[in-house]
């Protein structure tokens, strides 16, 4: 099932490598520049997700997250903002947004938002994603691989959904690392610790008895390389 | 010196001089005084021998009790005008000023030359007087200014001191206008005037530079959000060749740095900015568990962590107090050796973080300042410890390093949440 996806972000040139990052086969994104193109946009069709900036030529975001809440539209809302003060993001959270990104952020921690808070809103089963063998189970937070169920620490399972939510993209080392960690902890150069937390998730995957899909991009970071999806 | 002191000093000097010259000259104007009236006695008395003679042809005679001294001798001629002289006492203690009056009389045809002198009695007596009268009224005044001064001084310098202390409280960026005192005095209504525009325009300036820098890192997040974008698009090319993936890999780790630095500007402009106000009591130990337990997760198998922790509070901003136990966290990870520890324990009012690290001690005078690299090959933006610092100048915190060896040791001391605020 193909997503839609309404990128609200008036800086033309990141929306523009938003779209293209996101625009594969599980969705289609429509940017908007401006506040009341908008406006107009949540009032004609409903978006499984809105990327949402909050500085906006003719209004701010903040008024298009209390739109959307007040007509009970069930779009998910992904925050994308320079300002990341404290008091902005829990303004936004307490609206009604799903989560908050501030910029600079990485297009697959973007992707993963998403990923996640379109799961985390829709029903029925679809909290899970079946891909090459595998089970992810967004809700439990578990892995299930064709022998059952396989066991994995928080930051491993952290690690396969990055990847899942980002397969067959690159993804860098700094983006991982930031993802497990958080952005409040500067890790400046030193990311021995996702080549540990790997290291372990590939002896457990191979365990359960599934083909290595994550390949090493030389000095970049690490790709997860989907057998079911077209190209590869 | 006390301004009071110096200006009684040269005032008291002026007055010490001032009364000098005015006994002197109060003394030689009695002088002169005395001394024309002694000569109108002079004047009258000549009048009366002038009739005296006249009317009996001889001298009167000379009443020795008198201290007026008459002589005449015969001249041949007149000698001109009556002329006064002034003799100067003889030899002896007792001895005074004689005043001799010296005029020229006919009588029966026959000049005389007569003398009139008498003693100017009491130049001594008025001299002491004079003398005493000035020395004692010049003590008096002496001690009565000190007196005065000393009493006044502080009534009067009053406001001065409020001022200066108003002046002392006043924190740059705290938006409460400093309260001068005002008085009756002009002049410290004027200064105090002048500190109160001084204030409110250093306030002014210093708000437009945090604004600006504020700004200034704002209108970075989006082209640096924009190069990030393309830089994640450009690196999904399968056919970028190994020097492709090289620069690009290169500029990303620029990027990174570059809004890690961003966001460390930011952080502290927001904090100096006091846009982190209002605190709470924090259960730190529990914090500093869920803490240690992310770390120890993150860093399994790398790092070893070890604690020890005991019951403590402690009044801060919470988010705040994240941002610094997340940046001490971090440094004692990012500067630590291969298979290192890291040590924490939690007393009371004091959080030790230690790690293994290289044996160079940080240069302590220097280490909380901005931009501060222990090492030229360290990565850092080096506004992480000035950001700790920072918030424990605002929350209340003492930090602390020390290192021995290869530990290196911060150290956090505070005082119990009741007394913190």
């Amino acid at each position: 099932m193909v997503m839609n996806l309404l990128i609200v972000e008036d800086q033309k040139e990141l929306s523009n490598s938003i779209i293209s990052y996101l625009s594969t086969e599980n969705y289609t994104c429509e940017p908007v520049y401006d506040y009341n193109s908008a406006i107009e946009k949540i009032h004609i069709y409903t978006y499984s997700c809105v990327v949402l900036d909050l500085c906006l030529p003719y209004g701010n975001g903040l008024d298009i997250l209390k739109q959307l809440k007040k007509e009970d539209n069930p779009t998910g809302i992904v925050i994308i903002s320079a300002k990341d003060s404290i008091e902005d993001k829990v303004l936004g959270l307490h609206i009604g947004a799903d989560d908050f990104l501030s910029k600079p952020f990485h297009l697959s921690e973007l992707e993963a938002r998403i990923a996640s808070v379109i799961r985390r809103r829709s029903f029925e089963g679809k909290n899970r994603i079946n891909l090459d063998n595998l089970v992810l189970d967004i809700r439990e937070k578990t892995l299930n691989g064709p022998a059952g169920k396989i066991d994995l620490t928080r930051m491993e399972y952290l690690l396969i959904e990055y990847f899942i939510c980002n397969r067959d993209k690159v993804v860098t080392k700094e983006a991982i690392g930031e993802h497990l960690c958080g952005d409040d902890i500067d890790l400046a150069d030193n990311y021995d610790f996702i080549y540990t937390h790997l290291k372990n998730l590939r002896r457990k995957l191979k365990n359960a008895g599934c083909t290595d899909l994550i390949k090493t991009v030389y000095g970049m970071g690490y790709k997860y390389c989907s057998a079911t999806s077209k190209g590869e | 010196m006390k301004l009071f002191t110096q200006y009684n000093r040269i005032t008291l000097w002026v007055v010490v001089v001032f009364f000098l010259l005015s006994s002197l000259v109060y003394y030689f104007l009695m002088k002169g005084l005395l001394f024309t009236e002694l000569d109108k006695s002079l004047v009258k008395i000549e009048k009366r021998i002038e009739d005296y003679v006249q009317v009996h042809h001889a001298f009167p005679v000379e009443d020795s009790l008198d201290d007026l001294r008459i002589s005449h001798a015969k001249t041949s001629q007149a000698g001109g005008p009556p002329s006064f002289r002034r003799i100067p006492p003889t030899q002896g203690k007792n001895s005074d000023n004689i005043r001799e009056l010296t005029f020229f009389l006919q009588s029966d045809h026959q000049w005389y030359r007569v003398t009139i002198s008498r003693a100017l009695e009491g130049m001594k007596a008025t001299a002491l007087m004079v003398m005493r009268t000035a020395l004692v009224t010049l003590f008096a005044l002496v001690i009565a200014s000190l007196l005065v001064n000393r009493l006044l001084f502080r009534r009067l310098w009053q406001p001065f001191y409020a001022s200066i202390d108003a002046i002392g409280q006043f924190q740059l960026g705290k938006n409460n206008l400093v309260d001068f005192p005002d008085t009756r005095i002009e002049e410290f209504n004027f200064m105090n005037d002048q500190f109160r525009r001084m204030a409110a325009k250093v306030n002014k300036e210093y708000v437009v530079l945090k604004e600006f820098t504020e700004n200034a890192s704002h209108e970075m997040q989006t082209p640096l959000a924009i190069i990030r974008s393309k830089l994640d698009l450009a690196i999904q090319d399968q056919h970028l060749s190994a020097e492709q993936s090289a620069t690009l890999q290169s500029a990303y780790a620029s990027v990174k740095k570059l809004a890690s630095l961003n966001r460390s500007l930011l952080l502290i402009a927001k904090i100096s900015n006091d846009q982190y106000s209002g605190g709470a009591v924090i259960q730190i130990k529990e914090k500093l568990y869920d803490k240690i337990i992310q770390f120890q997760e993150l860093w399994k198998g790398q790092l070893q962590v070890t604690y020890e922790l005991s019951d403590a509070e402690l009044y801060a901003n919470p988010d705040l107090m994240d941002i610094l136990l997340n940046n001490l966290f971090s440094n004692a990870s990012k500067h630590n050796i291969p298979n290192g520890k890291v040590m924490i324990r939690l007393m009371g009012g004091t959080l030790e973080i230690k790690n293994t690290g290289r044996p160079v001690p940080l240069d302590e005078s220097r280490m909380f300042q901005r931009f501060y690299k222990g090492s030229l090959e360290n990565e850092n933006n080096g506004l992480g410890l000035s950001i700790v610092k920072q918030i424990c100048d605002l929350t209340g915190i003492v930090p602390s390093y020390s290192s021995s060896g290869n530990i290196h040791a911060f150290t956090l001391e505070w005082a119990r949440p009741d007394r913190q605020r």
